[in-house]
């Protein structure tokens, strides 16, 4: 401990004043970083953040100056001609195609399309477009839900919160 | 004129943008480190979207006009990135949505970057079993005891949404965490 210069008997420890400004700066930079009130038990690898601007440049700069290969320029004409090979066997007028009907498409490969392709339709947009009276209960439901599977399936996929929460007055 | 405002200016600029740029990524990396990294749970998912982040802020800054404050603007470019990242892992994997969020758990457990315990783990658990909406939402005020305004800046949500997300989030982690024996603590509404 050093004395102080001050006449109040006070002390400050040695070099107190010296490692101040940068106790404040670490403690300023552990607020603003702060992962939250809570340990997570996440961690990131020594000198991350440290060195993340600089890989992020790289990155940058890799992205903004793509390098075409020469090589592709010059063998363009392989893949070129094997287009236009299969161009011409396929449109050949000798060997019509069959048009294809309704009954040669595969269920479950038109269900499978249908589950994993995104049209970017809402559930609204959905119920819009398909008619009640074309819909019977046992088409969509095995059995009729509980009030509390009900209220479990609004709680998990509801769009919006506000939604559950309406006031019949507003 | 604000930091902000100044510092956009810069980036927009330029001259002056590859020293703004820096120094945007110094001040915000961190931050939107942990926002990115409890979406998406392990560190090097976390790094991608990251990059990916700041790219589309650098690609897109002559687009920013200023409506909204610069942090949120890139809170909510982060959010998208990250939700984006899994909904393209889920449709790669042919998986829904829940499970993706299972497999992210799972390799959390062997994330070299996590080193929870128990409780941690479940934690997480607890968090990944929530809707998105909600997911994010605890997240940002559990973790990043963000206010409602700024995450409503950020999730362009009204704020008696988000409160109501909150509370049916914290019902739910309080919930999961009390059928696994973990006591809490009361989280604050």
């Amino acid at each position: 401990m050093e004395s102080n210069s001050g006449r109040s008997g006070f002390k400050v420890p040695k070099g107190y004043f010296e490692h101040l400004p940068d106790q404040i700066a670490r403690r300023a930079g552990e607020r603003l970083n702060s992962p939250g009130p809570a340990k997570t038990g996440f961690q990131t690898p020594e000198d991350y953040f440290e060195t993340f601007g600089d890989r992020l440049e790289k990155r940058l700069q890799k992205k903004e100056t793509p390098v075409r290969s020469l090589k592709w320029a010059k063998h363009f004409w392989i893949p070129a001609a094997a287009a236009a090979i299969l161009l011409l066997l396929l449109w050949s007028p000798s060997s019509p195609a069959a048009a294809p009907e309704f009954g040669d498409i595969n269920v479950e490969v038109l269900e499978a399309y249908l589950q994993t392709e995104e049209f970017e339709l809402t559930p609204s947009e959905l119920a819009e477009n398909i008619s009640l009276s074309d819909l019977a209960m046992e088409d969509v439901l095995d059995s009729a839900p509980a009030a509390q599977q009900i209220e479990e399936y609004l709680e998990n996929n509801i769009e919006s919160d506000e939604e559950l929460y309406w006031e019949p007055n507003e | 004129m604000n930091q902000d405002a100044v510092l956009v200016t810069r980036l927009k600029h330029p001259d002056t943008q590859n020293q703004a740029f820096r120094e945007l990524v110094s001040v915000y990396q961190e931050r939107l480190y942990w926002h990115i990294r409890r979406i998406v749970l392990t560190h090097q998912n976390a790094d991608d979207v990251l990059q990916e982040t700041f790219i589309k802020v650098f690609r897109n800054i002559d687009g920013f006009k200023g409506e909204s404050k610069l942090y949120s603007w890139m809170y909510r470019i982060a959010t998208n990135e990250a939700l984006s990242f899994l909904k393209r892992n889920s449709k790669i994997q042919g998986i829904s949505g829940e499970e993706i969020q299972q497999n992210q758990l799972a390799n959390l457990r062997a994330d070299p970057y996590f080193d929870g315990d128990q409780a941690e783990y479940e934690l997480q658990q607890a968090i990944a079993e929530l809707p998105e909406k909600q997911r994010l939402v605890f997240n940002m005020k559990y973790f990043q005891e963000m206010k409602y305004e700024e995450i409503s800046e950020i999730l362009e949500t009204s704020v008696g949404g988000l409160k109501a997300s909150y509370h049916l989030a914290v019902k739910k982690v309080e919930r999961h965490l009390k059928q696994e024996g973990i006591e809490t603590t009361k989280t604050k509404d």
